[in-house]
Protein backbone atom coordinates (compact mmCIF):
# COMPACT_ATOMS: atom_id res chain seq x y z
CA UNK A 1 0.00 0.00 0.00
CA UNK A 2 1.42 3.31 -1.01
CA UNK A 3 1.43 6.21 0.97
CA UNK A 4 -0.95 7.90 -0.64
CA UNK A 5 -3.71 5.05 -0.39
CA UNK A 6 -3.02 5.25 3.88
CA UNK A 7 -3.41 8.69 3.57
CA UNK A 8 -6.71 8.59 1.28
CA UNK A 9 -7.98 6.14 3.94
CA UNK A 10 -7.53 7.64 6.32
CA UNK A 11 -8.79 11.40 5.31
CA UNK A 12 -11.99 9.53 4.29
CA UNK A 13 -12.27 8.05 7.57
CA UNK A 14 -11.37 10.68 9.55
CA UNK A 15 -13.93 13.19 7.59
CA UNK A 16 -16.62 10.58 7.59
CA UNK A 17 -16.29 9.74 11.42
CA UNK A 18 -16.84 13.63 12.44
CA UNK A 19 -20.08 13.75 11.24
CA UNK A 20 -22.80 13.69 13.61
CA UNK A 21 -25.88 11.22 12.59
CA UNK A 22 -29.40 12.41 11.55
CA UNK A 23 -31.70 13.62 14.27
CA UNK A 24 -34.99 11.55 12.39
CA UNK A 25 -33.24 9.69 9.70
CA UNK A 26 -37.04 8.95 8.58
CA UNK A 27 -38.09 12.63 8.33
CA UNK A 28 -38.91 13.54 4.53
CA UNK A 29 -38.95 10.19 3.37
CA UNK A 30 -42.55 9.66 2.01
CA UNK A 31 -42.80 12.94 0.89
CA UNK A 32 -39.60 12.54 -0.95
CA UNK A 33 -40.65 9.12 -2.34
CA UNK A 34 -43.78 10.37 -4.04
CA UNK A 35 -42.35 13.80 -5.35
CA UNK A 36 -39.72 11.19 -6.89
CA UNK A 37 -43.39 8.88 -8.18
CA UNK A 38 -44.81 12.19 -9.38
CA UNK A 39 -42.01 13.33 -11.48
CA UNK A 40 -41.67 9.58 -12.84
CA UNK A 41 -45.23 9.45 -14.09
CA UNK A 42 -44.85 13.36 -15.47
CA UNK A 43 -41.56 12.93 -17.05
CA UNK A 44 -42.72 9.64 -19.14
CA UNK A 45 -46.43 11.14 -19.84
CA UNK A 46 -44.80 14.31 -21.93
CA UNK A 47 -42.93 12.05 -24.44
CA UNK A 48 -45.37 9.50 -24.86
CA UNK A 49 -46.95 9.42 -28.45
CA UNK A 50 -48.44 5.84 -28.71
CA UNK A 51 -51.57 4.57 -28.08
CA UNK A 52 -52.72 1.14 -26.39
CA UNK A 53 -56.01 -0.56 -26.19
CA UNK A 54 -56.58 -3.54 -24.69
CA UNK A 55 -59.24 -6.05 -25.64
CA UNK A 56 -60.17 -9.61 -23.74
CA UNK A 57 -61.80 -12.21 -24.85
CA UNK A 58 -63.89 -14.61 -22.12
CA UNK A 59 -64.97 -18.26 -22.63
CA UNK A 60 -68.34 -17.84 -24.60
CA UNK A 61 -71.46 -18.99 -23.49
CA UNK A 62 -72.44 -21.28 -26.44
CA UNK A 63 -76.35 -21.62 -28.05
CA UNK A 64 -76.03 -25.07 -29.67
CA UNK A 65 -77.42 -24.75 -33.15
CA UNK A 66 -77.42 -22.39 -35.86
CA UNK A 67 -75.28 -18.94 -35.19
CA UNK A 68 -75.38 -16.33 -37.83
CA UNK A 69 -72.12 -15.17 -38.56
CA UNK A 70 -70.90 -11.87 -40.74
CA UNK A 71 -72.95 -13.72 -43.32
CA UNK A 72 -72.31 -17.12 -42.96
CA UNK A 73 -74.64 -19.77 -41.27
CA UNK A 74 -73.05 -22.20 -39.59
CA UNK A 75 -73.37 -24.60 -36.98
CA UNK A 76 -71.77 -24.06 -33.44
CA UNK A 77 -70.22 -27.00 -31.58
CA UNK A 78 -72.09 -27.98 -28.82
CA UNK A 79 -70.90 -26.44 -25.70
CA UNK A 80 -68.18 -27.80 -23.90
CA UNK A 81 -67.59 -28.53 -19.96
CA UNK A 82 -67.05 -24.51 -18.96
CA UNK A 83 -64.52 -24.71 -16.53
CA UNK A 84 -63.95 -21.08 -15.09
CA UNK A 85 -60.03 -19.92 -16.53
CA UNK A 86 -58.42 -19.72 -12.92
CA UNK A 87 -57.51 -16.02 -12.66
CA UNK A 88 -53.65 -16.96 -12.41
CA UNK A 89 -53.94 -19.25 -15.72
CA UNK A 90 -51.62 -17.14 -17.63
CA UNK A 91 -49.83 -15.41 -14.66
CA UNK A 92 -46.00 -16.88 -15.17
CA UNK A 93 -44.29 -14.09 -12.07
CA UNK A 94 -41.10 -12.87 -12.23
CA UNK A 95 -39.09 -15.41 -10.97
CA UNK A 96 -40.05 -16.97 -14.65
CA UNK A 97 -38.02 -14.46 -16.01
CA UNK A 98 -34.88 -14.80 -13.93
CA UNK A 99 -33.56 -11.25 -12.46
CA UNK A 100 -36.43 -8.93 -12.21
CA UNK A 101 -37.73 -7.64 -14.84
CA UNK A 102 -37.73 -3.90 -15.47
CA UNK A 103 -41.26 -3.08 -15.90
CA UNK A 104 -41.73 -4.99 -12.52
CA UNK A 105 -40.41 -2.81 -10.24
CA UNK A 106 -41.49 0.17 -8.00
CA UNK A 107 -42.24 2.72 -11.30
CA UNK A 108 -45.23 0.26 -11.72
CA UNK A 109 -46.03 -0.18 -8.06
CA UNK A 110 -46.17 3.63 -7.83
CA UNK A 111 -47.77 4.26 -11.06
CA UNK A 112 -50.43 1.86 -10.25
CA UNK A 113 -51.13 3.55 -6.73
CA UNK A 114 -51.36 6.99 -8.35
CA UNK A 115 -53.39 6.18 -11.37
CA UNK A 116 -55.56 3.88 -9.22
CA UNK A 117 -56.04 6.28 -5.61
CA UNK A 118 -58.37 4.77 -3.24
CA UNK A 119 -57.94 0.77 -4.34
CA UNK A 120 -55.77 0.53 -1.41
CA UNK A 121 -51.90 -1.81 -1.18
CA UNK A 122 -50.53 -3.37 -4.12
CA UNK A 123 -48.83 -6.63 -3.04
CA UNK A 124 -47.28 -7.71 -6.32
CA UNK A 125 -47.57 -7.54 -9.79
CA UNK A 126 -46.64 -10.71 -12.22
CA UNK A 127 -46.24 -10.53 -16.18
CA UNK A 128 -48.55 -12.61 -17.63
CA UNK A 129 -47.21 -12.12 -21.39
CA UNK A 130 -43.00 -11.49 -22.08
CA UNK A 131 -42.22 -7.64 -22.74
CA UNK A 132 -42.82 -6.61 -26.19
CA UNK A 133 -40.28 -4.05 -27.10
CA UNK A 134 -42.51 -2.05 -29.48
CA UNK A 135 -39.78 0.45 -30.53
CA UNK A 136 -36.57 1.72 -29.51
CA UNK A 137 -38.39 3.52 -26.75
CA UNK A 138 -41.96 1.57 -25.71
CA UNK A 139 -42.34 -1.52 -24.54
CA UNK A 140 -45.35 -3.23 -22.67
CA UNK A 141 -46.90 -6.51 -21.04
CA UNK A 142 -49.32 -7.82 -19.87
CA UNK A 143 -49.53 -8.17 -15.87
CA UNK A 144 -51.76 -9.22 -12.95
CA UNK A 145 -52.06 -7.19 -9.92
CA UNK A 146 -52.66 -7.83 -6.50
CA UNK A 147 -54.17 -5.63 -4.40
CA UNK A 148 -56.15 -4.65 -1.52
CA UNK A 149 -58.97 -5.16 -3.64
CA UNK A 150 -58.39 -7.76 -5.24
CA UNK A 151 -56.75 -9.37 -8.69
CA UNK A 152 -56.66 -7.37 -11.85
CA UNK A 153 -54.84 -7.56 -15.22
CA UNK A 154 -53.31 -5.05 -16.70
CA UNK A 155 -51.84 -3.50 -19.96
CA UNK A 156 -49.21 -1.23 -19.09
CA UNK A 157 -47.03 0.76 -21.25
CA UNK A 158 -44.08 1.83 -20.71
CA UNK A 159 -42.01 4.46 -22.26
CA UNK A 160 -38.18 4.03 -21.58
CA UNK A 161 -36.77 7.84 -22.75
CA UNK A 162 -36.76 8.90 -19.42
CA UNK A 163 -34.06 8.22 -16.78
CA UNK A 164 -36.74 6.35 -14.60
CA UNK A 165 -39.37 4.69 -17.16
CA UNK A 166 -42.38 4.49 -15.95
CA UNK A 167 -45.68 3.07 -16.75
CA UNK A 168 -47.41 5.61 -18.75
CA UNK A 169 -50.74 3.75 -19.59
CA UNK A 170 -52.46 0.42 -17.64
CA UNK A 171 -56.10 -0.74 -18.62
CA UNK A 172 -58.05 -2.68 -16.53
CA UNK A 173 -59.17 -6.21 -18.76
CA UNK A 174 -61.78 -9.13 -17.16
CA UNK A 175 -59.82 -11.31 -14.66
CA UNK A 176 -60.33 -15.02 -16.46
CA UNK A 177 -60.14 -14.60 -20.12
CA UNK A 178 -58.38 -17.28 -22.19
CA UNK A 179 -56.53 -14.35 -24.57
CA UNK A 180 -55.44 -10.95 -23.50
CA UNK A 181 -54.46 -8.16 -26.38
CA UNK A 182 -53.70 -4.73 -26.67
CA UNK A 183 -53.65 -2.67 -30.16
CA UNK A 184 -50.16 -0.53 -30.11
CA UNK A 185 -50.57 1.93 -33.00
CA UNK A 186 -48.54 5.22 -33.51
CA UNK A 187 -46.87 7.11 -36.36
CA UNK A 188 -45.69 4.45 -38.86
CA UNK A 189 -46.40 1.83 -36.14
CA UNK A 190 -49.69 -0.24 -35.59
CA UNK A 191 -49.57 -3.93 -34.42
CA UNK A 192 -50.90 -6.47 -32.21
CA UNK A 193 -49.91 -8.52 -29.17
CA UNK A 194 -51.02 -11.49 -27.71
CA UNK A 195 -51.00 -13.11 -24.20
CA UNK A 196 -52.73 -16.76 -24.37
CA UNK A 197 -53.23 -18.99 -21.71
CA UNK A 198 -53.16 -22.83 -21.83
CA UNK A 199 -57.26 -22.91 -23.87
CA UNK A 200 -56.02 -20.96 -26.92
CA UNK A 201 -54.20 -23.30 -29.66
CA UNK A 202 -53.99 -20.81 -32.52
CA UNK A 203 -54.71 -17.69 -33.92
CA UNK A 204 -55.60 -15.87 -37.41
CA UNK A 205 -56.35 -12.38 -38.75
CA UNK A 206 -59.44 -11.39 -40.46
CA UNK A 207 -58.61 -7.74 -42.38
CA UNK A 208 -62.13 -6.95 -42.70
CA UNK A 209 -62.51 -8.67 -45.42
CA UNK A 210 -63.34 -12.04 -44.53
CA UNK A 211 -60.07 -13.57 -45.42
CA UNK A 212 -57.42 -15.15 -43.02
CA UNK A 213 -53.84 -14.30 -42.79
CA UNK A 214 -51.27 -14.52 -40.29
CA UNK A 215 -52.45 -17.87 -39.09
CA UNK A 216 -50.32 -19.49 -36.41
CA UNK A 217 -50.56 -22.31 -34.14
CA UNK A 218 -49.14 -21.05 -30.47
CA UNK A 219 -47.53 -23.05 -27.52
CA UNK A 220 -49.64 -23.15 -24.68
CA UNK A 221 -49.52 -20.91 -23.09
CA UNK A 222 -47.79 -18.30 -25.34
CA UNK A 223 -47.53 -14.83 -26.74
CA UNK A 224 -47.52 -13.68 -30.36
CA UNK A 225 -47.89 -10.25 -31.62
CA UNK A 226 -47.73 -9.42 -35.75
CA UNK A 227 -48.34 -6.16 -37.41
CA UNK A 228 -51.50 -4.28 -38.41
CA UNK A 229 -50.39 -1.83 -40.51
CA UNK A 230 -50.56 -3.88 -44.01
CA UNK A 231 -53.18 -3.35 -46.85
CA UNK A 232 -55.71 -4.66 -47.11
CA UNK A 233 -57.00 -3.54 -43.76
CA UNK A 234 -60.66 -2.18 -42.77
CA UNK A 235 -59.79 -0.53 -39.51
CA UNK A 236 -63.25 -0.93 -37.19
CA UNK A 237 -63.94 -4.44 -39.15
CA UNK A 238 -61.35 -6.74 -38.58
CA UNK A 239 -61.08 -9.50 -36.24
CA UNK A 240 -58.75 -11.31 -34.47
CA UNK A 241 -59.64 -15.13 -34.81
CA UNK A 242 -58.57 -17.81 -31.85
CA UNK A 243 -58.83 -21.61 -31.68
CA UNK A 244 -59.86 -23.11 -28.44
CA UNK A 245 -58.20 -26.50 -27.52
CA UNK A 246 -61.77 -27.58 -27.33
CA UNK A 247 -62.62 -26.62 -31.16
CA UNK A 248 -64.41 -23.52 -30.85
CA UNK A 249 -63.30 -20.56 -32.66
CA UNK A 250 -64.01 -17.01 -31.35
CA UNK A 251 -63.82 -13.73 -33.09
CA UNK A 252 -62.90 -10.43 -31.52
CA UNK A 253 -63.10 -7.06 -33.06
CA UNK A 254 -59.57 -5.53 -32.99
CA UNK A 255 -60.82 -2.14 -31.63
CA UNK A 256 -59.17 1.40 -32.87
CA UNK A 257 -56.60 2.72 -31.35
CA UNK A 258 -57.91 5.49 -29.70
CA UNK A 259 -56.23 6.95 -27.12
CA UNK A 260 -59.25 8.99 -25.84
CA UNK A 261 -60.59 5.97 -23.59
CA UNK A 262 -60.18 2.10 -22.90
CA UNK A 263 -62.10 -0.12 -25.37
CA UNK A 264 -65.30 -1.70 -23.83
CA UNK A 265 -64.34 -5.20 -23.02
CA UNK A 266 -66.61 -8.51 -23.43
CA UNK A 267 -66.91 -9.63 -20.16
CA UNK A 268 -67.70 -13.27 -19.08
CA UNK A 269 -70.92 -13.78 -19.28
CA UNK A 270 -71.94 -11.12 -21.46
CA UNK A 271 -72.45 -10.83 -25.48
CA UNK A 272 -70.82 -13.54 -27.09
CA UNK A 273 -68.47 -12.48 -29.84
CA UNK A 274 -69.42 -13.41 -33.42
CA UNK A 275 -68.21 -17.25 -34.06
CA UNK A 276 -67.36 -19.07 -37.06
CA UNK A 277 -66.31 -22.96 -37.76
CA UNK A 278 -62.99 -22.21 -39.22
CA UNK A 279 -59.53 -22.09 -38.89
CA UNK A 280 -57.31 -24.34 -36.71
CA UNK B 1 -46.59 -0.69 1.84
CA UNK B 2 -48.48 -2.84 4.60
CA UNK B 3 -47.41 -2.38 8.71
CA UNK B 4 -44.65 -5.08 8.55
CA UNK B 5 -43.40 -3.49 5.66
CA UNK B 6 -42.73 -0.73 6.71
CA UNK B 7 -41.92 -1.61 10.00
CA UNK B 8 -38.93 -3.47 8.42
CA UNK B 9 -37.59 -0.22 6.36
CA UNK B 10 -38.19 2.06 9.39
CA UNK B 11 -35.50 -0.56 11.08
CA UNK B 12 -33.46 -0.70 8.09
CA UNK B 13 -33.22 3.20 7.77
CA UNK B 14 -32.88 3.37 11.56
CA UNK B 15 -29.82 1.09 11.93
CA UNK B 16 -28.32 2.03 8.31
CA UNK B 17 -28.61 5.95 7.84
CA UNK B 18 -25.52 6.72 9.65
CA UNK B 19 -23.46 4.72 7.99
CA UNK B 20 -24.86 5.60 4.32
CA UNK B 21 -24.97 9.45 5.40
CA UNK B 22 -21.19 9.24 5.92
CA UNK B 23 -20.71 7.74 2.15
CA UNK B 24 -23.26 10.32 0.88
CA UNK B 25 -21.16 12.99 2.53
CA UNK B 26 -18.09 11.64 1.36
CA UNK B 27 -19.44 11.30 -2.08
CA UNK B 28 -21.11 15.03 -2.42
CA UNK B 29 -18.37 17.23 -0.13
CA UNK B 30 -20.78 18.57 2.25
CA UNK B 31 -23.34 17.89 4.70
CA UNK B 32 -26.51 19.24 3.12
CA UNK B 33 -25.94 17.62 -0.26
CA UNK B 34 -25.12 14.59 1.71
CA UNK B 35 -28.51 14.60 3.77
CA UNK B 36 -30.34 15.17 0.58
CA UNK B 37 -28.39 12.83 -1.30
CA UNK B 38 -28.91 10.10 1.25
CA UNK B 39 -33.16 11.12 1.72
CA UNK B 40 -33.40 10.35 -2.04
CA UNK B 41 -31.72 7.20 -1.43
CA UNK B 42 -34.31 6.67 1.02
CA UNK B 43 -36.70 7.55 -0.97
CA UNK B 44 -36.27 5.32 -4.21
CA UNK B 45 -35.21 2.40 -1.67
CA UNK B 46 -38.69 2.88 -0.29
CA UNK B 47 -40.03 2.82 -3.17
CA UNK B 48 -38.95 -0.65 -4.00
CA UNK B 49 -38.96 -2.31 -0.66
CA UNK B 50 -41.27 -4.48 -1.36
CA UNK B 51 -39.81 -5.65 -4.36
CA UNK B 52 -36.26 -5.84 -2.80
CA UNK B 53 -36.59 -9.95 -2.17
CA UNK B 54 -33.05 -10.83 -1.01
CA UNK B 55 -32.32 -8.47 1.90
CA UNK B 56 -28.79 -9.20 2.05
CA UNK B 57 -27.83 -7.76 -0.97
CA UNK B 58 -29.90 -4.63 0.45
CA UNK B 59 -26.66 -2.81 0.91
CA UNK B 60 -25.43 -3.13 -2.45
CA UNK B 61 -28.76 -2.25 -3.54
CA UNK B 62 -29.36 1.03 -1.81
CA UNK B 63 -25.44 2.13 -2.63
CA UNK B 64 -26.12 1.38 -6.57
CA UNK B 65 -29.24 3.47 -5.65
CA UNK B 66 -26.95 5.97 -4.06
CA UNK B 67 -24.49 6.23 -6.66
CA UNK B 68 -26.90 6.53 -9.45
CA UNK B 69 -28.87 9.45 -7.54
CA UNK B 70 -25.30 10.90 -7.09
CA UNK B 71 -24.88 10.32 -10.93
CA UNK B 72 -27.92 12.20 -11.79
CA UNK B 73 -27.64 15.03 -9.54
CA UNK B 74 -24.06 15.89 -11.66
CA UNK B 75 -25.93 15.28 -14.53
CA UNK B 76 -28.57 18.27 -13.70
CA UNK B 77 -25.72 20.59 -13.54
CA UNK B 78 -26.15 21.32 -10.33
CA UNK B 79 -23.42 24.05 -9.10
CA UNK B 80 -20.10 22.88 -8.16
CA UNK B 81 -20.57 21.03 -4.10
CA UNK B 82 -18.28 23.04 -1.66
CA UNK B 83 -16.80 20.91 0.29
CA UNK B 84 -16.89 21.33 3.96
CA UNK B 85 -14.24 22.20 5.80
CA UNK B 86 -14.45 19.61 9.13
CA UNK B 87 -12.52 21.46 11.93
CA UNK B 88 -11.27 18.10 14.15
CA UNK B 89 -9.26 15.19 13.14
CA UNK B 90 -9.36 12.05 15.14
CA UNK B 91 -7.65 12.58 18.48
CA UNK B 92 -4.12 11.10 18.80
CA UNK B 93 -3.48 12.42 15.33
CA UNK B 94 -0.60 15.12 14.59
CA UNK B 95 -3.19 17.98 13.84
CA UNK B 96 0.33 20.04 12.36
CA UNK B 97 2.05 17.66 11.17
CA UNK B 98 -1.58 15.87 8.73
CA UNK B 99 -3.92 18.62 8.56
CA UNK B 100 -2.63 20.62 5.82
CA UNK B 101 -1.99 17.37 3.61
CA UNK B 102 -5.18 16.40 5.12
CA UNK B 103 -7.27 19.58 3.73
CA UNK B 104 -5.14 19.19 0.83
CA UNK B 105 -6.04 15.75 0.22
CA UNK B 106 -9.78 16.88 0.69
CA UNK B 107 -10.25 19.68 -1.18
CA UNK B 108 -8.66 17.78 -4.20
CA UNK B 109 -11.31 14.86 -4.03
CA UNK B 110 -13.46 17.86 -4.95
CA UNK B 111 -11.84 18.09 -8.49
CA UNK B 112 -12.47 14.79 -9.41
CA UNK B 113 -14.62 13.63 -11.98
CA UNK B 114 -17.79 12.03 -9.85
CA UNK B 115 -17.13 8.09 -10.76
CA UNK B 116 -13.59 8.57 -10.09
CA UNK B 117 -14.47 9.97 -6.71
CA UNK B 118 -17.27 7.10 -6.18
CA UNK B 119 -14.42 4.48 -7.19
CA UNK B 120 -12.24 6.32 -4.40
CA UNK B 121 -14.92 6.40 -1.71
CA UNK B 122 -16.45 2.76 -2.74
CA UNK B 123 -12.41 0.98 -2.62
CA UNK B 124 -10.95 2.99 -0.11
CA UNK B 125 -13.72 4.00 2.80
CA UNK B 126 -16.45 1.21 2.16
CA UNK B 127 -13.26 -1.42 1.22
CA UNK B 128 -14.98 -3.09 -1.09
CA UNK B 129 -12.67 -5.40 -3.70
CA UNK B 130 -12.70 -4.37 -7.40
CA UNK B 131 -15.68 -6.65 -8.32
CA UNK B 132 -17.80 -5.44 -5.60
CA UNK B 133 -17.07 -2.04 -6.49
CA UNK B 134 -17.68 -2.54 -10.04
CA UNK B 135 -20.96 -3.98 -9.31
CA UNK B 136 -22.28 -1.18 -7.17
CA UNK B 137 -21.46 1.42 -10.29
CA UNK B 138 -22.18 -0.34 -13.03
CA UNK B 139 -18.87 -1.31 -14.53
CA UNK B 140 -16.55 -3.60 -15.73
CA UNK B 141 -13.44 -4.76 -12.95
CA UNK B 142 -11.04 -2.93 -15.53
CA UNK B 143 -12.78 0.02 -15.55
CA UNK B 144 -12.93 0.14 -11.40
CA UNK B 145 -9.21 -0.50 -11.92
CA UNK B 146 -8.38 3.00 -14.96
CA UNK B 147 -10.66 4.65 -12.32
CA UNK B 148 -9.00 4.54 -9.41
CA UNK B 149 -5.61 4.66 -11.13
CA UNK B 150 -6.45 8.03 -12.28
CA UNK B 151 -8.26 8.92 -9.21
CA UNK B 152 -5.16 8.52 -7.08
CA UNK B 153 -2.68 9.94 -10.60
CA UNK B 154 -5.23 12.93 -10.08
CA UNK B 155 -4.39 13.84 -6.34
CA UNK B 156 -0.35 12.93 -6.96
CA UNK B 157 -0.41 15.83 -9.52
CA UNK B 158 -2.96 17.98 -7.72
CA UNK B 159 -1.04 21.28 -7.01
CA UNK B 160 -2.12 22.09 -3.79
CA UNK B 161 -0.85 18.46 -2.56
CA UNK B 162 2.49 19.09 -4.26
CA UNK B 163 2.44 22.55 -2.11
CA UNK B 164 2.23 20.69 1.01
CA UNK B 165 4.55 17.84 0.14
CA UNK B 166 7.25 19.02 -2.34
CA UNK B 167 9.42 16.25 -1.63
CA UNK B 168 7.12 13.78 -3.15
CA UNK B 169 6.11 11.99 -0.25
CA UNK B 170 3.05 10.54 -1.56
CA UNK B 171 4.00 9.00 -4.03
Amino acid sequence: MTPLDETLRAVLTDRAGALAPASDPMAGIADRARQIRRWRIAASMAGTALAVSAVAVAVPALTPGRTTVRGQVAHAKAPAETSPVPANALARGADDRGLLHPLLDANVVAAWADRHPGEGAVYSISLISGTQQVTPRLRFALMEVWRAGGPAWVVGAQDTAGPNPVITRDEVVPIGAPLVAAVVSGPALAMIIAATSNTVSAYAYDPGDGTLRDRSRIPSPGDFSFNLDREPRRVGQDFLVTTLRDGQVVRVPVPDPDPAGPTAYPSPGGPSPQQTVCCG
Amino acid sequence: MDDAAHRAFQAFVVGRSPALLRTAYLLTGNRADAEDLLQTTLAKTYLSWQRIRDREALDGYVRRVMVNAQTSVWRRHRPEASYDVVPDLSPGRDAHADADLHDALWTAMASLPRRQRAAVVLRYYEDLSEAETARVLGVSVGTVKSSTSRALASLRADASLRDTHPDGALT
